[in-house]
């Protein structure tokens, strides 16, 4: 069956129906965006009354009409930032319809159901296409490794799902709600004490009291004013400081939530994502919802509440000045957003320069050695001086627009206060309004404009902090590929029996990278896997270790379905040492008791015995405390190898995976591997990847991988006798290369 | 990169450049779309491939041609020097398998939620594609020319910002 056709647009139907196409005949389309020229345009591939037609918009006869029955092959090409379906006909290759990059997935498994198509075989199944590339609803481009469109973005739904969060935490925010308002209230009467000194105790209107009397009301005036400001100060205090924890709590929570989560993905997640796009969910996007969290939503609410409150106030207080007032607020707001938008661009590009002068001197500081020893410090105090000039500029550039606009700004926001003097002042001369009532309104004003600029910039930073909150909610509703099946069986001793079973795998399921391998492996055996690069034998390890699950067939381990044992037994009792071992900074002792943090001192020194690391580490001053940097870096790859064997002696697993390095060590080191290798092996079903003569020479038996099939299985000696054996050529031809290293070294 | 590259006195010691003589190749058009190529006095290929070793930074020079199993056969150091027929099948071959459009104009460029929207016209049609908003989609080659990556990994070339009318530098000055 052919998948739904895209709907093709009238004017093609139409061309179609002229060459006596009808549209039922149209089986399936697909739109291609280059021309035969290579320029830019559409045309459409069409699947109708078994032909294959590409048909433009401009042109009325088909540029290629194939019948599918001399069609042999259907190819798709993957060129430079481009690509071609191809397909041959009657024996040669003619190129179809070519396309962007921006459809070429889709272009491939056009290709791909083509090609099944006219080799008549079951249409390959197609895994959906989890990572889109389009919004379904408003067609706008997603980015990359997420699904997250954010203009389709429903806004509350998000702040819906962020309140089991804050609810957890009611009382608090109840708390935090309620110190706003009062604090708010207080703020709000302080102005109002203006009026009142000024209308009863300094310039009264009308009889005037003696002036002790209005000294001792001034007092008191004064008094309640210090008590209110002491009282504001406590609220805000107070209120800062629990949001503050309330903010970081939520968003501590929410980044334990995420890091918890993407530990219980399986690999597959990861492969599919780059680590820093992974990197970034977890650092930035939570840390622009705890930015969100912390200060957002207070100056959100107080913003609104000042602006609600002082608007509520300066109308009753005289409701034409309030009008008045009104008049600079568009433009202020306009100019604001005008102001901030070229303020964030030209900080950005600041930022910029910052960032690339950084690189410049890490990476000259870190290279010192070559710098010096190729004798290329001019060349770069240039590349310094370049940098640090742009720098320079965008620099003041930044800090110019800064020292213009804000004067301007201020000026802007004082126009309402020039009129309210203006205004105001001949109500008060003509009567109509007291002095004190003027005085009064003009701090209203001051304390009115503020939160106005700043709502005009919260939807910028409420679109921002919401869509990096929705892409952490992605991250926490990706479902484990991999987990404990609801009846997994517990296998608290594995005796270590394996067998693959018609086992089929491939990263994408239409690709197969391992094909029907049947193995069955007794308890303690060593199995040396070889091959080609590419061959499949890391994808067999992968399985096996249960990162991947089989596409058809199955594994088991003792007679029992590996999807079925528990994954913690599986892990518990399975060792890996890999090619490049990955130690973690940490102690050396650290590193070897990864699996087992609860050894003992005596156990992991005897463990790093056995691994005959123990003379290289004693000699380190620090010994086993020694840390071993990021990645292990400050040891040799042959010291890294042996700590790496010494942790999984310590692990002791009765199943052991081996991936053998290519790497190059001396001699002696080599030696020293091979002894704690062949001590770690001893005893436990062992698998191997091997490149060493000695390592598959010691396997009891070899399985060698061909393009992902099992090319020979047997011991050294029976697969030597295969005269044409695929192992025979290996062995052969690394004999020789072990020759030619013996006498050129 | 410049001419004197080629051949330095001081590069005596360097293996000599897999050179193919521009004199004694010949490029044809076999039936189908495939390329033939012969060299004279030595053999035949039936289908090669054709790519640029500097894509970027000299485009028109220095092609290397692979045989049907990708092995490589020699560099064309200035297929300037081929004969016409063979000339014009390089150049169809690369416009053919490299897309890169140069931007001539923009028409209007927009950035929302962390993202830039570009509307542009260029040496191949009017196009429209998204960017993220990271600066590492935008490679600076030189001071003033530019290679944009958008997020389905198409590429766009500016060959030099200065000679952008007005407009359109106005434009991309926002994401730079």
């Amino acid at each position: 069956m052919m998948p739904p056709a895209e709907t093709l647009p009238d004017s093609i139907r139409h061309r179609l129906n002229e060459l006596g196409i009808e549209d039922a005949k149209i089986d399936w389309s697909i739109a291609g965006d280059l021309t035969a020229d290579g320029d830019l345009g559409e045309r459409w591939l069409v699947l109708a009354d078994g032909r294959l037609l590409v048909i433009s918009p401009a042109d009325s006869r088909p540029a290629v009409d194939l019948s599918l029955s001399r069609i042999t092959r259907v190819t798709a090409e993957s060129l430079v930032g481009c690509g071609a379906l191809e397909a041959t006909v009657d024996g040669r290759t003619v190129e179809v319809i070519r396309y962007t990059n921006a459809v070429a997935a889709d272009f491939t498994r056009a290709a791909r159901r083509l090609e099944a198509l006219v080799k008549q075989e079951s249409p390959p199944k197609e895994a959906p296409d989890e990572t889109r590339r389009r919004c379904p609803r408003c067609r706008r481009r997603l980015e990359q490794g997420t699904n997250v469109c954010p203009a389709c973005l429903s806004k509350a739904q998000v702040l819906r799902r962020l309140w089991p969060y804050t609810a957890r935490h009611w009382r608090k925010a109840v708390f935090i709600g309620a110190l706003m308002l009062l604090g708010e209230a207080a703020g709000l009467t302080q102005p109002y004490l203006y009026k009142i000194a000024v209308d009863r105790a300094l310039a009264p209107e009308g009889e005037v009291p003696l002036p002790g009397t209005r000294i001792g009301l001034l007092g008191w005036i004064v008094l309640a004013w210090l008590g209110l400001q002491l009282l504001s100060t406590a609220i805000s205090v107070v209120r800062g400081r629990l949001s503050a924890w309330l903010g970081a709590r939520i968003s501590f929570e929410i980044r334990a939530n995420v890091h918890t989560h993407l530990q219980r993905l399986s690999l597959a997640y990861f492969d599919k994502r780059q680590v820093g796009a992974v990197m970034a969910r977890v650092t930035q996007d939570t840390g622009a919802l705890h930015d969100f969290l912390v200060e957002g939503v207070q100056y959100f609410i107080v913003s609104v509440l000042q602006l609600v409150g002082i608007g509520v106030v300066i109308f009753w207080l005289n409701w034409q000045l309030a009008l008045l007032v009104l008049v600079p607020a568009p433009i202020m707001i306009l100019m604001s957003r005008l102001i901030w938008r070229r303020l964030w661009r030209i900080f950005r590009r600041f930022w910029h320069s910052w960032s690339r002068l950084n690189s410049v001197l890490n990476s000259v500081l870190s290279g010192v050695r070559v710098v010096k020893a190729f004798g290329q410090e001019d060349r770069e105090i240039r590349r310094f001086d370049d940098r640090n000039v742009a720098l320079f500029e965008t620099a003041v550039r930044a800090e110019r627009l800064w020292a213009t606009y804000f004067p301007m700004l201020t000026t802007v926001t004082m126009m309402g206060s020039f009129l309210v003097w203006y205004v105001g002042g001949r109500s008060v001369i003509a009567g109509t309004m007291s002095l004190g009532s003027l005085m009064a309104y003009l701090a209203y004003l001051w304390r009115f404009y503020g939160p106005l600029q700043m709502l005009s910039r919260i939807t910028d930073w409420l679109s921002r902090s919401l869509t990096a909150t929705e892409r952490i909610f992605e991250i926490l509703d990706a479902r484990p590929e991999i987990a404990d099946a609801r009846d997994a069986v517990e296998l608290p001793a594995m005796r270590g029996e394996v067998a693959f079973e018609n086992l089929t795998f491939g990263y994408d399921e239409h690709k197969a990278v391992l094909h029907d391998i049947n193995v069955r492996v007794t308890p303690g055996e060593m199995i040396g896997l070889a091959g080609h690069s590419g061959a499949g034998k890391s994808t067999l390890i992968n399985l096996l270790c249960r990162f991947y699950e089989p596409n058809q067939g199955r594994v088991t381990i003792d007679g029992i379905d590996l999807r079925k044992i528990r994954l913690e037994d599986l892990r518990r009792q399975t060792g890996v040492v890999l090619q490049d071992p990955f130690l973690f900074s940490g102690s050396i002792a650290e590193n070897i008791a990864y699996a087992r943090p609860e050894s003992s001192r005596e156990e992991i020194i005897r463990a790093a015995v056995a691994a005959n690391a123990h003379e290289f580490i004693m000699k380190q001053p620090d010994g086993y405390d020694t840390e071993v940097g990021e990645r292990g870096q400050r040891l040799s790859t042959g010291e890294r190898q042996r700590i790496a064997i010494a942790r999984a002696i310590l692990h002791n697993p009765r199943m052991l995976i081996l991936d053998e390095a290519t790497a190059s060590v001396d001699t002696e080191t080599d030696k020293q591997i091979q002894d704690a290798l062949a001590h770690l092996v001893r005893n436990r079903t062992t698998f191997a990847i091997a490149h060493r003569l000695s390592t598959l020479r010691n396997a009891n038996r070899l399985i060698i991988l061909e393009q992902g099939k099992q090319a020979e299985t047997g011991t050294h000696e029976e697969l030597m006798a295969k005269a044409d054996g695929v192992y025979r050529k290996l062995v052969d031809l690394q004999t020789e290369m072990s020759r030619i290293a013996a006498v050129g070294g | 990169m410049t001419e004197t590259d080629i051949t330095t006195e001081e590069g005596q010691h360097l293996p000599a450049l897999p050179r193919i003589d521009p004199a004694r190749l010949r490029l044809f058009r076999t039936g189908d779309h495939r390329v033939r190529a012969t060299i004279e006095g030595d053999r035949s290929y039936l289908r090669v491939s054709i790519s640029r070793a500097f894509p970027l930074s000299d485009p028109h020079r220095y092609v290397g041609l692979r045989d049907g199993a990708q092995k490589d056969i020699g560099l064309i150091v200035e297929p300037a020097e081929l004969d016409h027929q063979s000339r014009q099948i390089i150049d169809e071959e690369l416009r053919r398998s490299y897309l890169l459009p140069t931007i001539t104009r923009i028409i209007s460029l927009k950035r929302e939620f962390g993202m830039s929207l570009w509307e542009v016209e260029t040496d191949r049609g009017r196009a429209e594609f998204t960017m993220t908003s990271g600066q590492d989609n935008i490679a600076e080659l030189s001071a003033t020319r530019l290679v944009l990556t958008d997020i389905e990994g198409g590429r766009y070339e500016i060959p030099d910002v200065r000679r952008l009318d007005s407009a359109s530098q106005a434009l991309l000055d926002q994401v730079l």
